[in-house]
């Protein structure tokens, strides 16, 4: 009996088909059920660097009429301060992601909406610069209690639950690759931890062909207490997540605020420009 | 509370701000790290200037700027080549040129600052930035209005720089002189 749950599991997973209804899943259905509202907070800083590359928007967020229909994206965008256009890149990149989400249409489900619009942005990118900028991209999309993500590069989104934080996309830098192969064997963790370009970025807006866009197949259901936070990887870089999780406490504008004042507290001399967008579930 | 959304979708206080401090870049933000203060130019201009020129690396003027890779590894941050200005309102000036990006304007707060030429950007006209892993020189337009000319050919995306090329920016124009290349790297 055992082992035949366990291989139907393995088959509902391998087909990508929802496992039956299981308590858990009753329970979720039931959440979804209950509408949340939002708050949000942001903050920015340039850091110590030369110029502010990061770009970040919200869509509306003041119509409830509009929430409920269309729901809420939130971007962030990292120009990648290695190549010319860093600045520019980002812009561009979360003005195309709020116009999309605007228009609408692209694609049956959120999903393929999300990787529509981030496929077609990199080729516009691509075909403009010509490999010479890039940027990072994050955008969160919440419709009802459901969250979707889409991320190319190292730009973050963590979750917070019940005093717990929860990095939901995967980063994409050298280090993950290097990771995989120590796995296999192929090279110590020594000299994965050594290696110079481990902080490179593997995938980015920009890139001839993007190979992997980190996007959940599955919402993911948001709950009542709920604190999600978007951020450049001058947040996520530069504090540990214990750091983090402890700045995320209370009133979201005051975490902003804290998050902010922390950073610049540690004054890293070469600390990067940070963004850091902030959705609460009430 | 006067937290409100700008056209952009970025929330402030409209109680502290009078217009959305995101959309400058942060140029404007709360608690933003502003470049060091510009110092007072009389008429004694030719003077300070040279003097802001010839600033030594490692100086007091660092602190709280993102110090260069080689910086950090040397102690120093030594020149790796210069621009001679050969044509325009600063002629027979030199500005040093240091490892990685160097931002040229006409603001102090730049690497290279060309104070003279009025029809220079004020910030970022044109970069120049040296990769001590190629030993190699490249050129890229900044993110100003201003164009920038190699060698009378406009500068779209970055280009790489050998000796005695001239660049033309506003007025003037600036002929580049490297130290490292084939016959001297900086070890």
């Amino acid at each position: 009996m055992g082992i035949k749950k366990a291989y139907e599991a393995v088959i509902s997973i391998l087909r990508k088909t929802p496992a039956p209804l299981t308590e858990e899943r009753e329970q979720n259905v039931q959440e979804r059920e209950e509408k949340l509202k939002f708050s949000f907070g942001n903050l920015q800083h340039i850091g110590k660097r030369e110029t502010q590359q990061d770009a970040f928007g919200f869509s509306n967020t003041t119509d409830k009429e509009y929430i409920m229909q269309h729901g809420i994206i939130a971007v962030v965008a990292d120009g990648m301060g290695g190549l010319a256009y860093g600045k520019e890149i980002s812009e561009e990149a979360v003005r195309y992601m709020l116009a999309g989400f605007r228009e609408g249409g692209r694609g049956s489900s959120i999903r393929e909406q999300l990787l529509g619009q981030v496929y077609e942005l990199n080729g516009y990118i691509h075909s403009k610069y010509q490999m010479q900028g890039g940027s990072t991209l994050i955008a969160v999309y919440i419709k009802e209690n459901n969250l979707y993500w889409v991320s190319v590069g190292d730009s973050a989104l963590y979750l917070k639950r019940e005093n717990r934080l929860y990095q939901l996309n995967k980063e994409h830098i050298h280090y993950n690759t290097l990771c995989q192969k120590v796995f296999l064997g192929e090279i110590s963790s020594n000299e994965a931890w050594e290696n110079e370009d481990k902080h490179a970025l593997t995938e980015y807006i920009g890139k001839d062909t993007l190979t992997e866009v980190d996007c959940n197949i599955w919402p993911f259901v948001l709950k009542q207490g709920d604190k999600l936070l978007v951020c450049s990887d001058g947040i996520s870089g530069y504090l540990l997540e214990s750091e983090i999780a402890k700045a995320m406490e209370g009133d979201i504008r005051m975490c902003c605020q804290e998050i902010e004042q922390l950073i610049v507290s540690k004054q890293h001399p070469y600390q990067d420009n940070f963004t850091g967008l902030m959705i609460y579930c009430e | 509370m006067g937290i409100i959304q700008c056209s952009k979708g970025h929330f402030y206080d409209s109680e502290t701000n009078a217009s959305c401090p995101y959309c400058k870049g942060g140029e404007s933000g709360v608690g933003v790290t502003k470049p060091l203060p510009v110092k007072e130019v009389g008429k004694t201009q030719a003077l300070v200037q040279s003097e802001a020129v010839v600033s030594i690396a490692g100086s007091p003027e660092d602190k709280g700027k993102t110090v260069a890779l080689m910086k950090r590894a040397m102690g120093i941050d030594p020149v790796v080549g210069w621009l001679v200005c050969t044509h325009g309102a600063d002629k027979g000036r030199d500005y040093r040129i240091r490892g990685q990006r160097n931002f040229i304007g006409r603001s102090e707060t730049m690497d290279i600052c060309i104070r003279g030429d009025e029809t220079i950007s004020r910030e970022n006209h044109t970069i120049i930035s040296y990769n001590p892993k190629n030993n190699g020189f490249k050129i890229a337009p900044g993110d100003s209005k201003g164009i920038t000319y190699l060698n009378d050919e406009e500068v779209l995306m970055p280009m790489s720089l050998s000796a005695y090329d001239v660049i033309e920016i506003g007025t003037s124009k600036l002929t580049f002189i490297p130290l490292c290349g084939e016959r001297f790297k900086w070890e």
